[in-house]
């Protein structure tokens, strides 16, 4: 070779046998086609699976796909993160009270509940179990009077026979 | 001894890159496929399907992956093509489709690290500087341009992709910096820097077939 021609210039003349790297005969002549078919079968397969819509949504963004997955884990954890102090009926703090002994409902008292019921007095758990018993049914300490019939299983609280009360005594059912 | 490169270049050169009429009928037949007309379409198809198979393969260097590559440019192209409103030429953004496609597929495939090579073509053998190269049409010629063919590919694979991009498109393709910054959305400046650093990487990769 010419000593005097530049090597930039043969390195033009060696990346010019790029342009002989053909690809098998034929080949131009079906790429049409081929594309063709595979818009037809994106066409036909267009009720892909969301996750795969969004892995290939997201394939050319990166960052994106990073943002989805941190608030997608933001909204797994926050009500893990928030539940034990703002939620009614959740102790605060880390003062545990052996379960069955009817402790104080805390939340009430502790906190304020992040919700929009009224802050009430602590109710002792026996006592608010009571309070939601219909009124003659349950004795403290004893549970309820009546015994469950075999249709209480299918019939709820219409299946209770009461026992030496009247059936009006019963709540009325809606 | 290496082989040596003949003085002049006369290989066939790329399809140029398309002129302003043929932009303009570009636009015509974009809008026909816009309206859902796939022949208009294919027509777009097999007026670029070589220029995108070739910046595709001198990328990868890997014909299965090429082909692959470059039929799903112009699938993600027609979905795309709704949205397509003109604002560059329907070539330099196919281009773009193609350009990121295969720089993707780089990414997730740069351990595999392997490349096949085509044969050199029937016309190849007519070429004057490939019969300049070796006297005689030989075992040891065939072997020659091979290996020569080879190095070129290794030292092209060496280089980080934008750099490879910026050489396929303006040494093997023959676009202007302009029309390659578009493409890769950067300036021109930066596309001239790349082509010196990467021209300058070749030469010295390639030092033994350049004396």
């Amino acid at each position: 070779m010419d000593p005097d021609v530049p090597p930039a210039d043969r390195l033009q003349h060696l990346l010019a046998l790029k342009h002989h790297e053909v690809p098998p005969p034929g080949f131009f002549e079906a790429f049409p086609e081929r594309v063709r078919a595979r818009i037809r079968a994106a066409g036909s397969t267009s009720a892909t699976p969301w996750w795969e819509r969004v892995r290939s949504w997201t394939g050319w963004r990166p960052a994106l796909a990073g943002a989805c997955v941190v608030v997608a884990c933001g909204l797994w954890l926050w009500p893990r993160v928030q539940g034990p102090e703002a939620g009614p009926g959740r102790r605060a703090g880390g003062s545990g009270v052996p379960a069955g002994q009817g402790g104080l409902v805390e939340g009430a008292t502790a906190t304020a509940p992040a919700t929009p019921w009224p802050a009430q007095a602590p109710v002792r758990r026996a006592e608010a179990v009571n309070s939601m018993a219909p009124q003659g049914l349950f004795t403290p300490g004893l549970g309820l009077r009546g015994a469950l019939s075999p249709a209480a299983a299918t019939t709820g609280v219409q299946g209770l026979v009461a026992t030496g009360l009247p059936p009006a005594t019963l709540p009325p059912t809606r | 001894m290496p082989p040596t490169l003949p003085e002049t270049p006369s290989a066939p050169p790329e399809p140029p890159p398309p002129q302003r009429a043929e932009a303009a009928e570009d636009a015509a037949l974009v809008r026909r496929a816009q309206q859902g007309e796939i022949e208009a379409f294919d027509t777009l198809v097999r007026r670029y399907q070589e220029r995108i198979y070739s910046v595709v393969y001198h990328m990868t260097s890997h014909h299965e992956d090429a082909a692959d590559l470059a039929q799903e440019a112009f699938v993600r192209a027609w979905k795309a093509l709704p949205g397509f409103k003109g604002d560059s030429s329907f070539f330099t953004w196919l281009y773009r489709i193609a350009a990121n496609l295969t720089l993707n597929h780089l990414k997730q495939h740069r351990r595999r690290g392997h490349f096949s090579l085509n044969d050199l073509d029937l016309q190849a053998e007519n070429d004057p500087d490939l019969l300049a190269l070796v006297s005689e049409r030989t075992p040891r010629r065939d072997a020659a341009l091979r290996e020569l063919q080879e190095k070129l590919n290794v030292a092209l694979q060496k280089l980080s992709e934008p750099h490879r991009m910026v050489v396929t498109l303006h040494d093997i393709q023959g676009l202007r910096h302009e029309q390659i910054a578009e493409i890769m959305r950067c300036n021109v400046g930066t596309v001239r820097s790349r082509l010196h650093y990467a021209r300058q990487q070749l030469q010295a990769w390639l030092a033994d077939c350049l004396k």
